[in-house]
């Protein structure tokens, strides 16, 4: 299989769970979308030099979205906002809510939860991608999913 | 609705198919424009990539330099300032067949941070550096990875916030390696050891509250007073600073170059000497101008960040509830409020033109004395600070009534091209 089928069939298997992940971690689909381009390309243009192309992506997405995110004026993602940039996109009102209220997160909790709830990840592997402790992402998701409920108010369910 | 329903809400929601923007963004590599199985496409993602940025303005913010206003040494040399001599101000990292190794065991910091250099390599490697005791305040991964070959010939191309102390640098072809795995000797490091002889490096200290709300805010850099200092700035900028709280700097200091607002964070100091509120600054800009924004965590029940209409959305573009107006009036012309919008037109002028029409105190104190040096200069300052207000572009924000009147009064300012300049109101260039 070559570099590039590779990297199609991860594209067309995580590309969409990505995207989603990538929103909710930046509040903004222009963003979430032109990431998801900018790390798949970087993938095809290294050729074959990353051993494990799935972790390597996801990781270096958030690395590319928090730059972005950096360059450009920070919306301020509040509901309403969220409703306006995501006119065109088939999303439900309590999705977009919620975006909204992971905005509020600090940085670290928000990645640690949009990785485990948006993208399914296990703790493990979420501690892979991010360089850091199963643990310090254990205390991550505890306290962003307790205060997405308050921010939310309702149960974590957890 | 609880939680997992609404992350289940997220996860049935549309995405676009980006996969065309790829194939675009890698020629050469024979990528198809179209995949076998195509995604619904939405559209508008694809389209704002056609979004050209705007115009950015080159305003310079000025901020206490203070001990950070020093030049920056030649590497491996001793300045007049007391730095060690031998000790060279540019790392130099290897990654030869992706074994790390450095050439210089210890690296001195400048005043914009820790600069270091990786010599060009026949494989592009991801280098991070690990901290071996934790840093109080530091979020590791913000600013501690490079790829080899963007950083293979100029060493101010990576320059990293890292504080003073010894770390572990590694080589990583595919972003893999854990910190665990560094630290527990299964991954090859080599260690590093940055110095901060001068003091540049204002540590961070943790919060006093284990579990901080993020905020955001921003000021669009035709708002800023270039004579504002960032305490100013701040206090404007986020909700709820008290009069007594002290606002401190962490991190690096400003360099003296246009990115230094980038580098920049600070720490909100209660009397009692509790760390309330971290802030980083960043300059960010898209087709509409540019921002100074600020992210920042404050503690709960500091009241920073708790905007009484909607707590965690302090204020910014976007929020026409928020009270922050543009800090500039001219006697005869109604002040109009940003933040409100579609109502608020832009008057474009220098500061000169401004410095003749308002009277107003911080905008007199940006205009030069007899020197050319503007009033409040340090005598000590050793590079002076000329300014030329004609120079400066500002904009007045007014109700569209006032702005047209305005435009047919001085026949001036309805763009940056038509800036009303301080000398006869025509556009600068042409005065």
């Amino acid at each position: 299989m070559s570099v590039a089928s590779g990297i199609e069939g991860l594209y067309r298997d995580d590309g969409p769970r990505l995207w989603r992940a990538l929103f909710a971690y930046t509040g903004d689909p222009e963003v979430a979308s032109d990431t998801l381009a900018e790390v798949f390309a970087q993938a095809l243009n290294h050729g074959g030099s990353i051993e494990s192309p799935q972790r390597w992506i996801w990781r270096s997405a958030f690395r590319i979205a928090a730059g972005e995110m950096k360059r450009r004026r920070t919306p301020v993602p509040t509901t309403a906002l969220l409703m306006g940039a995501t006119a065109s996109y088939e999303m439900e009102e309590p999705a977009i809510e919620l975006v909204a209220a992971l905005a509020r997160l600090p940085r670290s909790q928000r990645v640690a939860v949009v990785l485990h709830h948006a993208a399914g990840y296990p703790v493990g592997e979420i501690a892979a991608i991010l360089g850091t402790s199963r643990a310090t992402v254990k205390v991550h998701l505890h306290r962003g999913r307790r205060r997405l409920a308050e921010l939310l108010g309702e149960d974590n369910g957890s | 609705m609880d939680l997992d329903d609404r992350f289940d809400a997220l996860n049935r929601s549309e995405t676009p198919d980006q996969w065309f923007d790829i194939a675009t963004r890698t020629p050469g590599r024979n990528v198809p424009e179209t995949m076998p199985k195509p995604l619904r496409y939405a559209g508008v993602a694809a389209l704002s990539l056609l979004v050209v940025a705007g115009i950015v303005l080159p305003l310079k913010v000025l901020v206490p330099l203070g001990d950070h206003d020093k030049p920056l040494g030649p590497a491996g040399t001793a300045d007049q300032s007391g730095s060690p001599v031998g000790v060279p101000d540019v790392g130099v990292i290897t990654c030869d067949k992706g074994t790390p190794g450095v050439e210089t065991p210890s690296v001195q910091a400048h005043v914009d941070g820790v600069h270091l250099l990786i010599p060009s390599d026949d494989r592009r490697m991801e280098v991070r550096l690990h901290p071996l005791l934790e840093i109080p305040g530091f979020d590791p991964g913000s600013d501690d990875q490079v790829w080899s070959e963007d950083n293979a010939v100029d060493p101010n191309a990576w320059v990293v916030n890292l504080p003073p102390g010894d770390y572990l640098a590694i080589c990583d072809p595919d972003s893999s390696v854990t910190s665990h795995e560094v630290m527990s000797g299964k991954a090859l490091s080599a260690p590093l050891t940055i110095v901060d002889p001068q003091g540049f490096y204002a540590p961070f200290a943790d919060l006093a509250c284990p579990d901080p709300e993020a905020f955001y805010t921003g000021v669009p850099f035709p708002e800023l007073n270039p004579l504002e200092n960032a305490d100013a700035v701040l206090r404007r900028a986020l909700v709820g600073i008290q009069a007594a709280d002290e606002i401190v700097r962490a991190g690096y200091g400003i360099d003296s170059t246009a990115r230094g607002w980038q580098l920049l964070s600070w720490q909100v100091v209660r009397g009692d000497r509790r760390m309330v509120a971290t802030v980083t600054a960043h300059s960010a800009a898209d087709e509409t101008g540019e921002t100074l924004s600020f992210e920042y965590q404050a503690c709960s029940g500091s009241g920073i960040g708790s905007a009484a209409n909607d707590p965690g959305v302090a204020h910014g573009v976007g929020n026409p509830d928020a009270p922050l107006a543009t800090p500039y009036e001219v006697p005869g012309y109604t002040r109009c409020d940003p933040y409100d919008g579609a109502t608020c037109v832009p008057v474009w002028v220098t500061w000169a033109r401004l410095g003749t029409l308002s009277d107003q105190p911080e905008v007199q104190k940006g205009l030069p004395d007899g020197s050319g040096n503007l009033p409040w200069c340090p005598s000590d300052s050793p590079r002076g600070c000329t300014f030329d207000p004609d120079l400066q572009p500002m904009i007045l924000f007014m109700p569209a009534a006032d702005a047209e009147r305005w435009f047919q009064a001085e026949g001036c300012g309805r763009s940056y091209d038509a800036i009303c300049s301080g000398v006869s109101g025509k556009p600068a260039d042409e005065a």
